[in-house]
């Protein structure tokens, strides 16, 4: 029981390990830049070179906004920024409003302009 | 026969007068909507010809717009629609954001004034008098400073970029709805109508009640769904352009303050992930408003009509189905869309700066400090109550609004409105009023709050208390015309019959609010 706990915590509390949830769809940047555990550089990868298919996310680093992925059977860190992720890694917790029927008297800011769309509050 | 095409006519004439509306409506759609405005900037876009109009304030367009704000001259759909929230420590902490951001921007500043609300959605918004409202949704849920900075500077970009001039193109489009909805309404009615000559005087009958009814109701409803919807869920389609002029800007303001601009891209894709959480909702409200329009048209007899009308209102209906169809694909694509144009400006303009990280401390030493914890646990306690209670389940509503009332910002309207709700669902009518007289600061409310207040006034017939809270109503939310027919009634109810007349008189200068007092109190010949 207490050794199932320790390898929890450990994996909850190290990199957040995210195999099998999170993969690459697709590569943004060109060239894409191919980084160390600590953001530095190693070489830079053509686009039009990188994995065609998703590649699964096996690390993800918060801190530096880096994830880990294994490419040509070498594991390597990218920027998020130069790469498309799916499911996203920045979501919110925040539950869609069941729409309330329009009354007469409902009306919304129209003097306003949001960040994008939202839900119907 | 004859007769019957005599009503016929006079309807199709009524509903003539919109047709050119509805013929150029495909056109009317595709107007708003410009392509991508990333890829076509060269350099920063702060430094573009096309940005750099805008760093002269015009004194003229400045007084109007604050001579408008400050003198009750709001108009009722532009005045602020949710309770504000005061939270002093995080109120300067995000001005001091706007402020930071503010030093980017070269040209003159106008006011730009950050005001928190009690909204449990997710994106920020401004109003043309520059005020910038944070929902709590977002500080719930962003994950740094950086994050915070990219989202308040994309709405004070929407600011300076004067977007809210184009606000009034897109206002004007949104009437084409309500057209079509007239259009299909008075067909319904004339397609249903039959004649009854028996009597030996033509009297027209409706055939079916029920369905005319129900077809008129459907779509009278979805066309005001869609009006809402235009505003908080089509806003990213429609403005596109806007959208992606603000975040060019937004993050240029953002790299001139120090922040790292790949915070824009995370609240981006939090964007999407909160979009795309109300999918399912939105597939199905569209197909029951398609179903809605497509009900109509069958219930619609063509033939009754000239072979004119029959293609006028065809086409303008169909239309409108169609543009409004792609749009809404279109607002769903959009923010990836977005996100995705924006990293490949940074990655054209801000090679180094795009690998700046984000500094994950400075939020969270905030919104951890014990004032604004607690203070923003309070509401989101008081959210959990409205939840329960949306599901019947009483007690938990209860036990959660207890919580928000032992919180420092027990006393504000957002708070207590939601204790006034859970209360009366108790039964407990005298403790629900108890509850909305416990708000300390009336400038925070919006106007349902005030609505609760007004109306528990106008229904005692106490039409004194009724005008002082209509007084504080318009001195706090800038309009005079969110409550001038409770303020009509309540001149009634103190029988003062000169106050009722001017009431009346400045009443008639709102179109929607006009027929409501005329009704309330007839002008005397």
């Amino acid at each position: 029981m207490n050794k199932t706990l320790i390898v929890l915590l450990a994996v909850l509390f190290s990199q957040v390990a995210l195999a099998d949830v999170h993969s690459i769809k697709a590569f943004l940047a060109d060239p894409v830049a191919v980084l160390d555990e600590q953001g530095k550089q190693q070489r830079e990868l053509a686009r039009k070179d990188a994995p065609t298919q998703p590649l699964p996310v096996l690390q993800y680093n918060p801190a530096l906004d880096l994830v880990q992925v294994e490419l040509a059977g070498q594991k390597v860190w990218l920027d998020t920024m130069d790469v498309r992720i799916e499911p996203a890694l920045n979501v919110v917790d925040l539950q869609c409003e069941e729409l309330i029927k329009s009354k007469k008297k409902d009306s919304n800011n129209k003097s306003t302009i949001g960040f994008g769309a939202g839900c119907n509050q | 026969m004859k007769g019957y095409r005599l009503a016929a006519s006079l309807l199709a004439c009524a509903v003539l007068s919109g047709c050119a509306t509805l013929k150029g409506a495909d056109q009317a759609f595709m107007n708003l909507v410009g392509p991508s405005t990333q890829s076509r900037v060269k350099g920063h876009y702060v430094d573009n010809t096309d940005v750099r109009q805008y760093y002269k304030l015009d004194p003229q367009r400045q007084s109007q717009q604050r001579l408008s704000y400050d003198g009750h001259a709001v108009p009722a759909a532009e005045a602020r629609q949710q309770n504000l929230v005061d939270i002093p420590m995080l109120q300067v902490y995000l001005q001091g954001i706007v402020t930071r951001l503010s030093k980017g921007w070269p040209g003159e500043l106008p006011t730009l004034q950050v005001k928190i609300t009690d909204s449990r959605s997710f994106g920020p918004s401004a109003d043309p008098y520059g005020t910038i409202f944070v929902p709590l949704g977002m500080m719930d849920n962003v994950g740094s400073e950086d994050e915070i900075a990219a989202m308040l500077g994309h709405e004070m970009s929407h600011v300076l970029l004067h977007h809210h001039d184009r606000m009034a193109a897109f206002q004007q489009q949104k009437e084409m709805f309500t057209t079509v909805a007239s259009t299909v309404a008075l067909a319904t009615i004339a397609a249903d109508t039959g004649v009854d000559r028996s009597s030996g005087t033509m009297k027209l009958f409706s055939k079916d009640p029920a369905g005319t009814q129900k077809t008129i109701g459907n779509t009278v409803l979805y066309t005001a769904l869609a009006n809402t919807f235009s505003d908080q869920v089509w806003s990213t389609a429609w403005g596109r352009t806007q959208e992606d002029q603000a975040d060019l800007l937004g993050t240029d303001l953002m790299i001139r303050a120090g922040y790292a601009p790949r915070a824009a891209t995370h609240s981006l894709e939090r964007l999407s992930d909160f979009q795309g959480k109300q999918k399912p909702l939105l597939t199905g409200f569209l197909t029951a408003r398609k179903n809605a329009m497509q009900d109509s048209l069958q219930q619609f007899n063509l033939n009754r009509f000239t072979k004119e009308l029959d293609v006028l209102v065809k086409d303008g209906l169909t239309t409108g189905i169609a543009a409004t169809t792609q749009y809404f694909n279109r607002s769903h694509m959009s923010t990836l869309d977005r996100d995705q144009e924006l990293r490949e400006y940074l990655q054209r303009e801000y090679r180094q700066e795009r690998r700046a990280r984000v500094n994950t401390q400075s939020w969270p030493k905030v919104r951890d400090t014990p004032q604004v914890a607690k203070a923003i646990q309070g509401y989101k306690d008081a959210y959990f109550a409205t939840d329960a209670l949306e599901k019947k389940k009483v007690p938990e509503a209860d036990a959660f609004v207890r919580r928000a009332l032992s919180s420092p910002v027990k006393d504000q309207p957002g708070i207590r409105s939601v204790a006034y709700t859970v209360r009366l669902a108790q039964g407990k009518s005298a403790e629900a009023l108890k509850e909305l007289q416990a708000i300390k600061d009336w400038s925070l409310a919006g106007p349902a709050t005030y609505d609760l207040m007004i109306s528990y006034h106008l229904k005692r017939g106490d039409g004194e208390a009724a005008l002082a809270m209509i007084d504080k109503a318009e001195r706090h939310l800038g309009s005079e015309e969110l409550f001038i027919t409770d303020k009509l009634l309540a001149s009634q109810q103190m029988k003062n019959a000169q106050q009722v007349q001017t009431v009346l008189r400045k009443c008639e200068q709102y179109p929607t609010r006009k027929a409501n007092c005329q009704k309330l109190a007839p002008v005397k010949a």
